[in-house]
Parts: C-alpha cells; sequence; structure tokens
C-alpha cells in the first residue's frame, strides 16, 4: 500500500515537473542559459564567420542579412545567439517549409541542441524537404580540400585554386575505381563576377567589391574544366574529420547557401572561406589563424599540415599534359616517330614507323596521342572545331579497334611535389653589397608572393615565376642613404621548354619601379613596364632562353626626356645542379628610344643554395652599363 | 539624347538581370527554383563566367552543352537531375563528359566510362564497357555528331543488350 502511494506520489511529481517545463515560458528558459559564455565560445562565433579585421574590431564577415536572424547579428554574436534561441524554440510559421528557422540554420540549431544538452530543453521539430535533397545528394562520408595547381595563363588562377569535395566513400580506403569521385559534390568559393572588363575585375576583386558565394557541383564538371580543359593537376587532401563534423559542415554549408561575403583576391578569398567553414563544423583546429594576412592558396594547405593529424590522405590527379609527358618516357623511337607522325603530321598513315610496331605497342602510341590532342585543342574539341575533332575521330577510331584495355598511368610521386611542402609564400632577406659607384652597403628585401626561377623547386612549378609585391631597399655606408633600389608589383615568367610537341612561346611580364644604372641616368628610379615573348630550350640541367623585349620607362631625371622605350633580345642559361641548387647566367641588350645614349646592357649571374626548406643563400654579381655590383645575402621564407 | 538614355537604361537593365541571375545560391540549385552561379553545362562554366574575350564563346557552347536539350519537367534549364530516370541522368552525364567519356569508350576502360555505367545501372559493367567500345563508330559515326545523338545510342545500346543488366528504367 504505501508503495503505490509512494509511486503516485512520484509520478505526481514528475508530471508536475514537466508540467512546469512545458511551461516555462522561452524567456526564463533562455535567462538559465549561459548566454554570456557561449557567445564568446570559438564555435559559436566561427558558425556566424567572426573575426577580427583590420582595424581590430570583431564582427562577422558576412555582407548578407539573410545570415541573422538579428538586426545587429553582424556586430553582436550574443545578440544573435539570444534572437537565435528565440526563434528556435518558438520558430514563426512561414508557408515554404525551407523558410522555417529551423531550416535555414539547421549547424547552429544543432550546435546549440549539444551545447545544451545539460538544460534538457525541448526543441520543436521541422522537415526541411530543401536541405534533405541537399544532404542526401552530397551523402557525404568524409571531405576533401582539392587544390586546382597554378594556371600562368589565367591571372586570378596564377596562384592556384581551392575547393572542397564531399566523398560518397572515403578517398583513403578505397580504390578509384569502387569510388565513382566524378559523382561526388563539389563545393566552391567564388566571386561572382559581373563585368568582361579585366581592369575592372582587378580593381573590384582587389578591394572586395564582388560577393563571394558557394556553389555546388558534382565534382566531374571540376575535373573537366580545370583538369582537362585547362590541364591543371588537382591535389585532393582528404581530412580526418569525424562523420559527425563532417554532417555539420554539410548544414553549415547550407546555412551559407544564401549568405555572402565579399571577395578580396589577396585575403579572404576561396582559400580562406574553404578553411573558414571547415573550423566551424571541426573547431578543434587552428586553420584561419594559420594563416598570413595575404592568403595564397597552397598556404591554405599548409595551415592544414600545420594541424597534427588532420590530413587523412593526399590523392594526385595528372592533367592530360602531366600524363602525355609521363607516358612519353615509355615510348621507344619507332613509336615516337608513329606519334609524331599522328599528332603533328595529322596522318595515321601506317607503312612506315607504324609497321613494325607491336599491338601493345601501338595503343601506347594511340593513348599517348589521345593525352596530346585533349590538351593541345581542348577548346576546339569543346567547341566541336572541324579540324581537331575530325582528326581526335581519326585517331579514336583506330584506338577503338584494338580489342586491348589501356595501361592505367599514374605517375610515382617522391613528395617533393606535394603543393603544401613547397617553401612559405613570403620571404624575406638581407644581404651586403658592393656597388662600384656607392660604395658597400646593407640591403634588405621582402617578397609578398610567390616563388622565382631560384627559389627552391619543391612544390612549385619548375619553369615558372611568379613575383607579387617585391620590395628592394638599400643603405649605403658611404653615403648614409636609404633607398628604395627596386619594387615589383607583379611578375610573370613562363619558360615552357620548347619541343616538337610543345611549341609554345615563353613570355614574360613586369611592372615595376627599378634603380637606372646607364649613362642616361646613375642611380634614378624609374617606373617600368616590361614584357617580352621568347623561346626555351631544355636539356639536362640545362634551361637556356631568348627573349624580344619591350619595356617603357620613366623617370624625371632621364636626360632628354621622361619617357624611353627599349628595344632588344634577353638570353639566358639557368643550370639546376640539384632542385635546390641553381644559378642563371642572363644578359641583356636594349635600345632606347628617345633617349641620349641609346645602348643599354647588363649581364648578371645569380647564384642560390637552398638550405632546409626554408632558407636560401644567394650571391649575385651584376654589370650594368656604368656600374657594377655583387651582393651576398641569405633569404627566409615563411 | 533620349536615344542615348534608353540605351544605357536598357544596358543598365540588362547588367543587373545578368547580375541577378548569377546571384542564385545552392538553395536554389536545391529546390529547383534556378542552376546557381556556376550554371548548368560544361559551355556554360568553361566560357560563361570569366571575364575577357571568352565570354562570347558562351552562347556557341551552350547551343552543345545547353540544358534545353535534357530540360526535365519542371520547365526551368536547372541542374537537378535527382528525380530522373537513370535513363535522361545516363544521356545527361555523357553529354558533360563528352570528349573524355569518348576517350574511355574508344580504348575500352577508364573512370569516366566506369562511372557511366555506374549511373546506368549496369549489372555488368565491364561487359557494358565492352559493348560500348565495340559500337564505338556507331555511336560517334562522324566527328560533327551532336551530342544529343550521341548520348541517345549509348543509352540505346546499354538498355537494348540485356545481358549487360543495366537498369535504366
Amino acid at each position: 500500500m504505501l508503495r503505490v502511494f509512494l509511486i503516485l506520489v512520484s509520478l505526481l511529481l514528475f508530471v508536475q515537473i514537466r508540467f512546469c517545463i512545458a511551461k516555462e515560458s522561452t524567456e526564463n528558459l533562455i535567462e538559465r542559459l549561459p548566454i554570456h559564455q557561449i557567445a564568446r565560445e570559438k564555435q559559436w562565433l566561427k558558425l556566424l564567420h567572426f573575426e577580427k579585421n583590420w582595424i581590430g574590431i570583431t564582427e562577422s564577415q558576412s555582407n548578407a542579412p539573410e545570415f541573422f536572424l538579428s538586426p545587429d547579428g553582424r556586430k553582436s554574436a550574443e545578440r544573435e545567439l539570444l534572437t537565435n534561441l528565440a526563434l528556435f524554440l518558438n520558430p514563426p510559421k512561414v508557408s515554404d517549409p525551407n523558410e522555417n528557422v529551423l531550416c535555414r540554420f539547421p549547424a547552429r540549431l544543432e550546435y546549440l541542441q549539444k551545447r545544451l544538452t545539460a538544460f534538457s530543453i525541448h526543441w520543436p521539430t521541422a522537415t526541411c524537404p530543401g536541405f534533405k535533397a541537399f544532404k542526401d545528394r552530397l551523402a557525404a562520408k568524409s571531405v576533401s580540400i582539392v587544390f586546382s595547381s597554378y594556371y600562368l595563363n589565367n591571372p586570378s588562377s596564377s596562384f592556384g585554386h581551392l575547393f572542397l569535395r564531399f566523398n560518397k566513400e572515403p578517398q583513403k580506403v578505397s580504390s578509384e575505381s569502387e569510388r565513382f569521385e566524378l559523382l561526388d559534390f563539389g563545393i566552391n568559393f567564388a566571386a561572382v563576377v559581373d563585368t568582361p572588363n579585366a581592369l575592372i575585375y582587378g580593381f573590384k576583386g582587389l578591394f572586395g567589391l564582388f560577393p563571394g558565394t558557394f556553389t555546388a557541383q558534382h565534382y566531374y564538371y571540376k575535373v573537366r574544366e580545370y583538369n582537362d580543359f585547362e590541364s591543371r593537376d588537382l591535389w585532393s587532401y582528404e581530412l580526418a574529420l569525424s562523420q559527425e563534423e563532417v554532417d555539420l559542415l554539410v548544414k553549415h554549408l547550407w546555412e551559407n547557401g544564401p549568405n555572402h561575403f565579399p571577395y578580396f583576391y589577396l585575403t579572404q578569398n576561396c582559400a580562406f572561406h574553404i578553411l573558414s567553414v571547415i573550423e566551424a563544423a571541426a573547431p578543434e583546429f587552428n586553420l584561419v589563424e594559420r594563416l598570413p594576412f595575404y592568403v595564397i592558396p597552397s598556404d591554405s594547405l599548409k595551415a592544414l599540415a600545420s594541424n597534427p593529424g588532420l590530413i587523412r590522405d593526399i590523392h594526385y590527379r595528372a592533367s592530360p599534359r602531366s600524363l602525355f609527358h609521363g607516358r612519353l618516357k615509355s615510348l621507344n623511337q619507332n613509336q615516337m616517330e608513329w606519334l609524331k607522325q599522328i599528332v603533328l603530321d595529322h596522318s595515321l598513315d601506317q607503312t612506315k614507323p607504324a609497321a613494325s610496331l607491336t599491338e601493345p605497342e601501338k595503343v601506347d602510341v594511340l593513348d599517348a596521342a589521345i593525352d596530346y590532342l585533349d590538351f593541345r585543342d581542348a577548346k576546339n574539341l569543346l567547341k566541336k572545331e572541324k579540324l581537331a575533332t575530325e582528326l581526335k575521330q581519326e585517331v579514336l577510331i583506330r584506338r577503338a579497334k584494338i580489342p586491348l584495355m589501356s595501361k592505367s598511368f599514374t605517375s610515382k610521386l617522391s613528395g617533393n611535389e606535394f603543393p603544401h611542402a613547397g617553401h612559405g609564400s613570403m620571404r624575406i632577406g638581407s644581404n651586403y653589397s658592393y656597388v662600384k659607384n656607392s660604395g658597400s652597403g646593407v640591403g634588405l628585401n621582402a617578397r609578398f608572393a610567390l616563388h622565382d626561377l631560384l627559389d627552391p623547386q619543391a612544390g612549385y612549378p619548375e619553369y615558372a615565376q611568379i613575383e607579387f609585391l617585391n620590395v628592394k631597399m638599400r643603405y649605403t655606408f658611404e653615403q648614409k642613404d636609404f633607398w628604395l633600389e627596386n619594387l615589383t608589383l607583379f611578375q610573370v615568367k613562363s619558360l615552357t621548354p620548347f619541343t616538337s610537341f610543345d611549341k609554345v612561346p615563353s613570355w614574360k611580364f613586369r611592372l615595376g619601379m627599378e634603380t637606372i644604372r646607364d649613362k642616361n641616368c646613375i642611380n634614378c628610379t624609374a617606373g617600368t613596364a616590361e614584357g617580352g615573348i621568347g623561346i626555351t630550350l631544355q636539356k639536362s640541367v640545362f634551361t637556356f632562353y631568348l627573349f624580344t623585349d619591350g619595356e617603357i620607362s620613366t623617370a624625371p631625371s632621364f636626360f632628354n626626356h621622361p619617357v624611353r622605350v627599349g628595344v632588344g633580345p634577353t638570353g639566358g642559361l639557368r643550370l639546376q645542379f640539384t632542385p635546390s641548387f641553381q644559378s642563371i647566367l642572363e644578359s641583356n641588350y636594349r635600345y632606347q628610344f628617345l633617349s641620349r645614349f641609346p645602348h643599354t646592357y647588363s649581364l648578371s649571374s645569380d647564384t642560390r643554395y637552398g638550405i632546409k626548406k626554408n632558407w636560401a643563400l644567394d650571391l649575385k654579381l651584376s654589370r650594368w652599363t656604368r656600374d657594377l655590383e655583387s651582393v651576398a645575402g641569405v633569404f627566409y621564407y615563411f | 539624347m533620349k536615344k542615348m538614355i534608353t540605351i544605357s537604361l536598357m544596358a543598365f537593365a540588362i547588367s543587373a538581370s545578368a547580375f541577378a541571375e548569377a546571384k542564385k545560391s545552392l538553395h536554389d540549385q536545391f529546390t529547383g527554383q534556378g542552376y546557381g552561379a556556376a550554371g548548368c553545362g560544361l559551355g556554360s562554366i568553361l566560357f560563361g563566367q570569366k571575364p575577357g574575350m571568352v565570354q562570347v564563346l558562351a552562347a556557341t557552347t551552350n547551343g552543345t552543352f545547353g540544358t534545353q536539350t535534357f530540360g526535365i519537367s519542371s520547365g526551368t534549364s536547372n541542374c537537378d537531375h535527382s528525380r530522373a530516370t537513370a535513363a535522361i541522368k545516363t544521356e545527361f552525364f555523357a553529354a558533360q563528359n563528352e570528349v573524355s567519356l569518348k576517350n574511355d569508350i574508344a580504348k575500352g576502360n577508364g573512370e569516366t566510362l566506369s562511372t557511366l555505367t555506374r549511373v546506368a545501372n549496369c549489372g555488368n559493367s565491364q561487359q557494358a564497357a565492352a559493348a560500348l567500345k565495340v559500337n564505338f563508330s556507331e555511336i560517334y559515326p562522324s566527328s560533327s555528331a551532336s551530342s544529343k545523338e550521341i548520348s541517345s545510342k549509348i543509352v540505346h545500346i546499354l538498355s537494348t543488350d540485356k545481358s549487360l543488366s543495366c537498369k535504366l528504367g
């Protein structure tokens, strides 16, 4: 009897308590919660994309009112938290279920539900058809960051590009054929560009005037675009996130659907925001704070690598260009001849070179030809231009007649090629120099990005130089003078070796200021723009190049005329003793129009030796028309 | 003068609407209201978005890769084929991956080809790949065959040869 009574009393009490909780108003409930504390926690701030801006104020980087439920959510993480909680607990009725706050902000909701489990809150639920469709199509088991390598032909891609891929099967454990990676989804963060004008594009990109948004596409579009069409190698870095974190990341990307961030080409770009969404879902890793102020895509990979255990697997997808060069190495003399006949003379006639080839040897040639035509004629094939498609058709018909499978070609990687393994993207240096006309002195230099032809090669393209903002200052002991010796705003050199298969010219471009050392003015600083087109030949450790250059420079102190136009050749030779020990000998001659002394020339030799990953020694000797210089220095990359 | 104002107003309206079009987001892609900034079709991706001269090519390639050919019931040319039949998905995949798929069919193997037989739910994917290779000149009778013709032939071969057990319904 007593027991029955006790049970009745406890039941009554329980009902009473339940009743009280149910009746507790949202305001009272929220008052009990550690709002002040949560609003300062890393994950909440990351979910709202709060970061310290350049004047030191911490606020959200988002520009979209849709991303906040509180009118001042962009400025106050705490007020946004309060409003989110109030609306999550009492979601307003909406006609479109996708507009429900519970469906609009699933990651914030999940985070708060987990964070507040101790308070046994009764959370309302909702069905979200749009989000469910998105989640089901992604079917994400793991996530990879994909790096699309340097592409010099498009200035906005010259530093590479970064995007996310949600893997339906983990990258590491399954083989490629079972994974059907092409059907995975890629998530891209990019500027919504509204102008075909390159100058406006550059300006708006630098100053954050384009909105950047996330978009989803099947991964095959990415492979076709970057890998095939632009012939760029793709590197996938699979992250060791838990299934729970992957799911939260999917939810967070959904929240970011209507969101947009100002897209800054140099700072808050694809590389930055790909890391910022990952950190929101997996805050135990430190990613954004490991990024330099200016973010180059490869810096993001370095930030990943600096978190032990975060990278689970790295996968390399070779472009048709890389595949072709790989296949080329395995061909014998007769095969080479037939390959040249096919792709260069556009003839599949088999009387001569092909007659002696076995069927498997023919397969190797035809497969190499297919890769070659794919990168040489990429645009024409896609546009179905007649000549390109006809030749390709012939090759493929020939290939289809041989009932042999193709070797799947994978190149062996030494680890040196990994884009995260390269030297730091910024560089500072100091040196001691002796100059004939101004005596000895010391120099300081700083380069914002990225790589020149002498820097240690690991992780960077072998025949390319991409520099952005390189400043050289010098102090002379005799004159006790400190001056800007050289400034490069932007410089690109593309020295693709010219072969019978790659009949591409080399080209270069530079914009900046430099110290003129010829008779027209000694040690005066001139603004210059120069460009050149030429040819590069490569044999074992030697890379030889010859350019025809044009330059325009201006300095108020030039004799005769403040502007001069120079034309002439540049020749150079790079010796590569090892990938981190190289020398360049270079000389040029210019005929300077509009000058009193039109003949100018220079000669130089520059040798750099990389010690460890991020240090290098440099010795440079130069001679100009009216001066001599020798410089010994050290560089540090970070 | 009036004409000038009209023209500039029109230009402004066109560029504004192009911008609005481009601003469609993740949500729109998955609720069937649009096809997102990235557009649908390789042509619009490669030629439609980047600044510079390639812009003008968008029109030509859209004809080849445009979704009009593959437009499904919603009436808007969007990329959401999640509710389409395997046959439509296969045709679409074949058209979007045309260059690479053609290479693989000529070779008889490759990632794009094995993905295609996966999309077509082929029980016997190796045999399906071999069947497509044998029929290479039928699928690609000339270099000027259209994407639509090519992809429907591929689907036709996969669906008529019962031994491949592709479920395209």
